[in-house]
């Protein structure tokens, strides 16, 4: 496989945000030099989510995990050579706790009382779809979650529709919905404890974690 | 008159309930209560016997048909309980053709600290029965100190209606309590004070130690016969609480007042949305201990527990009063929709059919109805349908969140209480009356108020609210008074009230 064929996506064009987000993409926290052991990854974005790093986003320091010995200064001296065999994480020596840790699918926020994917959110979504197009083995679940303004019974099922909203967003971009199980928490696990708007809009989200690889 | 039948030992059965119970990830309630007493009497955990009528009580009067009526309209019937007094095993207000007295023991070296116990005893089957007299709220009781001058001019134990009466006395509760052997034994007598008779005599029998459940017993069975009025001394409340643990929530009985919380499960995931059986002997709910939510029923006697619908995603079971059905949520096609399983596994229906959310299923009192949650105008409203899915009715058309419908077990009053959410404001309980079709509302704005839950009897509500910080179970009178916090620790959500077990058959 070409390295620079990865550029180019199969499915879809590539949202604009997702090729602005290309360009520092080399941000990535966990760049690993050791060559990819998968040669069968598929094309597809490589927009690993520390690609929003210009927007404010907290990871995107280099994990101490980094096997390279690069500082972040090298590591942005990398020219963006796309698709290059080393952007792959070794996925099979990270533990499932450590790539949830490092935050490489990112959450998706909700309105209030609703299950609708809002333009930044799908955008948020095509980078998930990138990553997890990358390494096929991945296995996610879709997590539903409420913010605790609404009733218990009623979020348990806003909760399963807004997991599901993901999934199918997911799957209308490639992925395999079989690589992909939904649940719904409703209301009982908010991410912040806190009562007020802040963490309301946290928690009315759906989080995708990584459970197999 | 036979001795009273005394509650059986069942030891073996609960050492077994024990063994399955942990294997299961249950603890069985029943390991927490007094052993159950014998069948037939309809007695749950306690013996009772009635009681022979004293000589000077116009025979027939003591039979457990009697009610007493007493008619004073515009006036409250106000009531005297006297603490229960201690009985010497000899001492026993016996009447003819007992043969009680003989089964004593004797007193000894050890009589004093059984004296002690007994004490002990008295007084905490004393205070239970006052407030679970008091909790129905219908009786004005009269206060304790005024006793003594009923009791002054005359000697220990000999009843005086005249200084009742003159202490404006209508219904007199008297007790008596000894230890006997392993068991508690109460003898209790209701007088109609003007009508100067002993209505009600009854003889209780109960494991040492259980004086609280002893007393709920003598609770229920005092209002039935004052006034036909169904109390709940002995019903019990579950819910779901994050106490044992920040990323887990277990399933929780506690007794109506919120004494005894104890355990259902103890798997460390997460359960919710519980749901009893009508012969409140088990329950339903929702766990997550396999991932999946899926739905469980636990019986709590047996201890044992079984998984009852585990594909896709099961939320808010609802056992239905026949004791046969178990409605609930899931998304097995796709969408939240509406399903009926039979207890047994034995069958599967579908309800409802639309792209929307359909969710809180909750049975009528007569099981031909179900309400529910849905959002198919687009937010969440109340509607009622038939049992096999037709007929659909919208309830609410006020608020712009409306949740947890649950109906009236009451044969007086048809009507079902929900969550009602105006604008973005915090919820409510209200309830809306089929009758009148008006909706009146029982909380105001402190806090956020979820999950309503009908006593058996119609007559109070238990609800979660977090007005005191966390989520935590309340309960009120149906009118919105007489509120009571139960539950103090951790996060406390989703209250069901059952009946008090049921005799198992």
């Amino acid at each position: 496989m070409r390295p620079d064929s990865r550029l180019l996506p199969t499915r879809r064009a590539l949202p604009a945000a997702s090729l602005l987000a290309l360009l520092a993409c080399f941000a990535c926290s966990s760049v690993d030099r050791t060559p990819a052991t998968g040669s069968d990854v598929p094309p597809g974005p490589m927009t690993p989510p520390e690609a929003s790093e210009a927007e404010g986003a907290p990871e995107s320091d280099p994990s101490p995990s980094s096997s390279s010995g690069l500082t972040e200064d090298e590591i942005l001296a990398i020219p963006p050579e796309v698709g290059s065999e080393t952007d792959l994480l070794d996925i099979g020596a990270k533990s499932l706790e450590a790539l949830n840790a490092e935050g490489h699918l990112k959450d998706v926020q909700f309105d209030y009382d609703s299950a609708d994917l809002s333009p930044p959110m799908r955008a948020t979504l095509e980078e998930n779809a990138a990553w997890l197009s990358r390494y096929p083995s991945v296995r996610i679940l879709v997590e539903g979650h409420c913010d605790e303004r609404g009733t218990v019974e009623y979020n348990l099922a806003l909760g399963e529709e807004r997991a599901r909203a993901v999934r199918d967003y997911l799957r209308d971009l490639g992925v395999d919905s079989g690589r992909m199980r939904i649940i719904s928490y409703g209301k009982e696990f908010p991410l912040d404890p806190g009562h007020n708007e802040t963490a309301w809009r946290r928690n009315r989200r759906a989080h995708l974690e990584i459970v197999a690889k | 008159m036979k001795p009273p039948r005394l509650p059986r030992l069942a030891l073996p059965a609960l050492g077994a309930a024990l063994a399955t119970g942990v294997a299961a990830g249950f603890v069985p309630v029943a390991g927490t209560h007094a052993p159950f007493a014998g069948s037939g009497s309809g007695a749950g955990e306690v013996g009772v016997a009635n009681l022979a009528a004293p000589a000077a009580a116009t025979a027939g009067q003591d039979t457990g048909d009697w009610y007493l009526d007493i008619t004073r309209p515009g006036a409250p019937v106000r009531m005297a309980i006297p603490d229960f007094r201690l009985a010497a095993p000899e001492a026993s207000e016996s009447g003819a053709g007992e043969t009680e007295a003989a089964r004593t023991e004797p007193l000894s070296e050890a009589g004093s600290t059984l004296a002690e116990e007994a004490a002990e005893s008295a007084a905490v089957a004393s205070a239970v029965l006052w407030s679970d007299i008091e909790y129905a709220g219908v009786y004005r009781m009269l206060p304790k100190r005024f006793y003594r001058i009923a009791e002054a001019g005359s000697p220990e134990g000999v009843l005086d209606y005249y200084q009742w009466e003159s202490i404006g006395a209508d219904i007199l509760v008297r007790g008596t309590l000894r230890i006997d052997g392993e068991f508690l034994v109460a003898e209790v007598r209701m007088h109609a004070v003007r009508a100067q008779e002993n209505v009600f005599g009854r003889r209780y029998t109960a494991a040492r130690g259980a004086a609280r459940t002893l007393a709920h017993r003598i609770a229920d069975d005092i209002l039935l016969h004052a006034g036909n009025y169904q109390g709940v001394a002995r019903t019990r409340i579950a819910f779901s609480t994050n106490r044992s643990g920040p990323r887990s929530k277990e399933i929780y009985l506690m007794d109506y007042d919120g004494h005894g919380q104890r355990p259902v499960t103890a798997n460390g995931s997460l359960n919710i949305t519980p749901s009893w059986s009508p012969d409140g002997r088990a329950l339903s709910y929702i766990s997550y201990r396999e991932g999946a939510p899926a739905l469980y029923l636990a019986f709590l006697y047996q201890g044992r527990g079984e998984k009852l619908v585990g594909d896709f995603q099961s939320f808010t079971p609802a056992w239905s009063p026949d004791g046969r059905w178990i409605a609930f949520t899931s998304n097995r096609d796709g969408q939240s929709e509406i399903y009926l399983a039979a207890v047994d596994g034995a069958e599967l229906r579908r309800l409802t059919d639309n792209r929307a959310i359909d969710v809180a299923p909750a049975w009528s009192p007569n099981g031909r109805t179900i309400a529910f949650t849905s959002d198919r105008t687009g937010a969440p409203q109340i509607y009622t349908m038939d049992r096999d899915g037709l007929n659909l009715r919208r309830v609410s058309f006020e608020g712009s969140w409306n949740d947890s419908p649950a109906w009236s077990p009451s044969r007086q009053h048809s009507e079902i209480a929900y969550a009602s959410r105006i604008e973005r404001r915090p919820f409510d309980i209200v309830v809306h009356d089929f009758e009148t079709r008006q909706t009146r509302q029982l909380t105001t704005g402190r806090g956020s108020n979820e999950s309503p839950s009908w006593a058996p009897n119609g007559l109070h509500i238990a609800f979660a609210s977090n007005r005191a910080g966390d989520d935590q179970v309340f309960t009120m009178h149906r009118d919105g008074s007489n509120l009571k916090q139960l539950t103090r620790e951790g996060s406390n959500t989703t209250p069901r009230w059952g009946n008090p077990p049921a005799n198992p058959r």
